[in-house]
């Protein structure tokens, strides 16, 4: 029976510090067949194809290829065998051709140099076969997201490879691209090839996949033949648990509408309406680059806005960067918290106060009485564990960090709060005070939005939810419709 | 531990540098150790030390300045034009030279900000400007002949101070006032630092540049005026190279090539080292193309020591 698997995982485990990345899992892949792997945010379906692509290093367990044994395998050894991986970031070189990428690494040679002539007509011919209409001679940075998405599907394909592993293939690609893509796909598989599909395009999945693996917090929990399964009750196997109760018990009074965005359009989103109440916590869902942080970059001035208008209490609100946003009392706790939030190289009260270095100075001179003031309250009411305000940001732990970007913030007496994954990278613990402290926060009336790739923390958090997809609010959900299904599924575009 | 140790060594090592070097001199020649040698020195370093308050400016913001050294011959050049072709007074030629000045400052930080090219082409393609600039004003020739008043800034005294020393210990005070002490100052570390939380925390990360840049060419303006008075006579090739003499004395004084760190006492020291070692050689008797070898070296030697901060940090 083993004999009909090309590729077989078995008890594969990986640990990383703190977490276990994958936990005894076992998988067998047939040749010619598509083999969907899905799961949440951080299930593990990555750490299988680090795994199979020799990325890393399993700790326990082996993979059998062509029914020969290795404990692990190493990048080489895997192209070798005919493993090619088609990674979501692109590997390509901005400034050569199509056809050079292509062949990169393997190039057409003549009497010792690269014969250019050869290289762009037998890439030609590859691209013509897959129903990619474009010449080859064109330089990469001068085509598009989704051709350079179809020229590196290309460059996998021109090695011959008996598996071909795509993580979100499609993220990059319109309908008619995916149409493309599934063609050439079919035809991999006719020919005998083995396909790993990873995506969170559960109608794809359906389209194209024959069997698909669901894992779950680094576990696997079952393979299903795609014909015998639907979408719900892959998504059921998928959240698998219930939403614990660890988040504060809320009996919050709204207030008036605070924060009002109508029409909103630009980096990367477009009809984007809706109101923040005081007190309220409005979740946002979705994938990434969905839409949530682009929308949270447009109110705060981040980044341009084409159309749409933002009301504070009432009033229009002309933001054009983050300076008036903090103005009109809108603040933006970043989702990258070491390249946005803090300077790590200086002290705890240097960035507490960079949000407000006109109020606490005079005449443009900075007021060291205030400074210390002001940064020896926010240190103390949030409880940073530091031995002193002086100390560089850099030697805090990740929680410690966000609460001196939370600090920042409240320190401008912001009217509007919008937290951009504010519990990534930070343990347990922490996380629990950063809820107590948004929690506070709206008990205080301000208007929090808060965006999180953690489902069980937007539904566990916020009051009400808007759910985004490609680019657009799909649909607002109210607590009583709440569950992580449906979330789901309309995070992935369905409506 | 390993860090500590190297932090220190950063902060304190150049003042060690120094008295190291200026013992090492007056072994090799006792006339070194002298009052009036001290001067000497001083007012030596005194306009590359005025270049430096200025550059950390950019510096601090992670750019740099590659034009400051033609920007001293074009104002020295343009301020000496006024005067003696269109027999200026002083004054308004001065201001008139130093507008100049300004006006580069102004457009090397419109580049900067408003197009992608990193400051050290954009610098770099500045200065290639400015210097035909200057060869076209005077037609490659010097320009003499000037007020005897305007020889003060450059040549007269105080006491026994010297005039440009004045002027350097006023410009580094000041410099360390609006680094230390101000917003602005403030918002270049920040932004060297970490340009993008400095955005999202509502500093105007494009306005505060350009003003860096032409703060830089203000300061330079002034050592330019001093060249010009101390040499009497307005040269295009003045000024040239100095830019490298000023990046070395800077980087040598701890202030990071990538920007966001560095003070301005530590700027200085790097300018008294590289005063003491030119001075110093001389009187030793090693000619001057050793002189540019050497400062080779220890800009080198300071670039490594800024990579090595930056592993440590």
């Amino acid at each position: 029976m083993a004999d009909d698997y090309i590729l077989s995982l078995k008890n594969i485990s990986k640990r990383y510090p703190g977490v276990k990345a994958l936990d005894k899992v076992s998988v067998d892949f047939k040749a010619g067949e598509v083999h969907a792997l899905v799961g949440e945010n951080g299930a593990g379906k990555s750490t299988i194809i680090k795994a199979i692509s020799g990325a890393i290093e399993p700790d326990e367990g082996s993979i059998f290829f062509e029914g020969r044994e290795f404990k692990k395998v190493a990048p080489i050894e895997a192209k070798n065998m005919g493993i090619e991986v088609v990674y979501q970031e692109f590997n390509l070189a901005q400034s050569l051709s199509i056809a050079e990428n292509i062949f990169m690494g393997n190039p057409i040679k003549k009497r010792g140099t690269v014969d250019l002539k050869a290289t762009e007509k037998a890439a030609g011919e590859i691209l013509k076969n897959l129903g990619v209409d474009i010449d080859p001679g064109v330089k990469i940075r001068d085509i598009t997201v989704a051709y350079m998405q179809l020229v590196e599907i290309s460059k996998a394909i021109s090695k011959k490879a008996k598996v071909y592993i795509m993580d979100e293939p499609t993220a990059a690609l319109t309908e008619k691209e995916v149409e493309i893509l599934f063609k050439l796909i079919r035809r991999l598989k006719e020919e005998g090839a083995l396909v790993i599909y990873v995506s969170h395009r559960m109608e794809e999945i359906f389209q194209i996949c024959d069997r698909i693996t669901v894992m779950r917090d680094g576990e696997k929990i079952r393979t299903l033949n795609a014909k015998d399964t639907c979408r719900a009750e892959l998504i059921s196997h998928m959240v698998g648990r219930e939403l614990s109760e660890s988040y504060p018990q809320k009996n919050r009074v709204f207030g008036d509408v605070v924060l009002k965005v109508e029409n909103l359009a630009g980096n990367g989103v477009r009809n984007i309406s809706f109101g923040v109440k005081a007190g309220e916590i409005l979740g946002f869902g979705g994938l990434v680059g969905s839409g949530r942080t682009e929308t949270a970059q447009l109110i705060f001035g981040a980044c341009r806005r084409e159309d749409g208008s933002i009301f504070v209490n009432g009033a229009e609100c002309k933001i054009k960067s983050p300076g008036d946003a903090i103005k009109y009392g809108i603040g933006l706790i970043p989702e990258d918290r070491k390249n946005q939030g803090v300077v790590l190289d200086k002290g705890i009260d240097w960035n507490i106060t960079l949000t407000i270095l006109n109020r606490i100075s005079k005449m443009n001179i900075i007021q060291k009485p205030a400074e210390n003031q002001i940064s020896q309250k926010y240190f103390k009411d949030l409880e940073v564990k530091a031995p002193s305000l002086k100390q560089k940001v850099q030697a805090l732990s990740g929680g410690n960090q966000q609460k001196v970007v939370l600090a920042k913030w409240l320190a401008t007496d912001s009217k509007v709060l919008i937290f951009d994954e504010p519990t990534r990278g930070i343990d347990v613990g922490a996380k629990q005070e950063i809820y107590k402290l948004i929690n506070e926060l709206a008990g205080k009336g301000m208007a929090v939005i808060m965006i999180s790739s953690d489902m069980e923390e937007l539904l566990g958090m916020s009051d009400r939810l808007i759910v985004f997809s490609e680019g657009e609010i799909t649909r607002e959900l109210d607590k009583s419709e709440y569950s992580q299904s449906k979330v789901l599924e309309l995070a992935s575009g369905k409506k | 531990m390993h860090k500590k140790l190297f932090q220190k060594l950063q902060t304190l090592g150049i003042y060690f540098a120094l008295i190291i070097l200026i013992i090492l001199f007056t072994l090799m020649n006792s006339s070194f150790f002298s009052a009036s040698n001290f001067i000497n020195i001083l007012r030596q370093v005194s306009t590359m030390g005025i270049m430096a308050v200025g550059a950390m400016f950019v510096m601090l913001t992670g750019g740099v300045d590659l034009s400051v050294g033609t920007q001293i011959s074009i104002v020295g050049i343009s301020t000496a034009y006024f005067m003696v072709n269109y027999g200026m007074n002083p004054v308004p030629a001065v201001l008139l030279g130093f507008a100049i000045g300004i006006v580069i400052g102004i457009a090397n930080g419109i580049i900067v900000t408003k197009t992608k090219i990193p400051p050290m082409i954009a610098t770099l393609g500045m200065m290639q400007i400015v210097k035909g600039l200057s060869y076209t004003i005077c037609q490659g020739l010097p320009i003499f002949g000037f007020p005897e008043k305007f020889a003060f800034i450059g040549q007269g005294s105080i006491g026994i101070i010297p005039f440009p020393i004045i002027l350097f210990i006023l410009c580094v005070l000041v410099g360390s006032f609006v680094l230390n002490k101000t917003v602005f100052g403030r918002s270049l570390y920040a932004i060297g630092s970490n340009e993008e939380a400095s955005r999202l925390s509502g500093i105007q990360v494009k306005r505060q540049k350009l003003i860096a840049y032409i703060v830089c060419s203000a300061f330079t303006g002034i050592a330019a005026l001093i060249t010009l008075s101390r040499i009497n006579a307005g040269q295009p090739i003045s000024g040239i190279g100095s830019e490298m003499d000023v990046l070395t004395a800077i980087i040598l004084g701890g202030v990071s090539f990538t920007g966001g760190e560095g003070k301005v006492s530590g700027a200085v020291a790097g300018v008294l080292i590289l005063g003491v070692l030119s001075n110093g050689m001389v009187m030793a008797g090693l000619g001057e193309y050793m002189q540019v070898i050497l400062k080779g070296a220890v800009l080198l030697f300071a670039l490594s020591l800024d990579g090595l901060k930056q592993r440590h940090a």
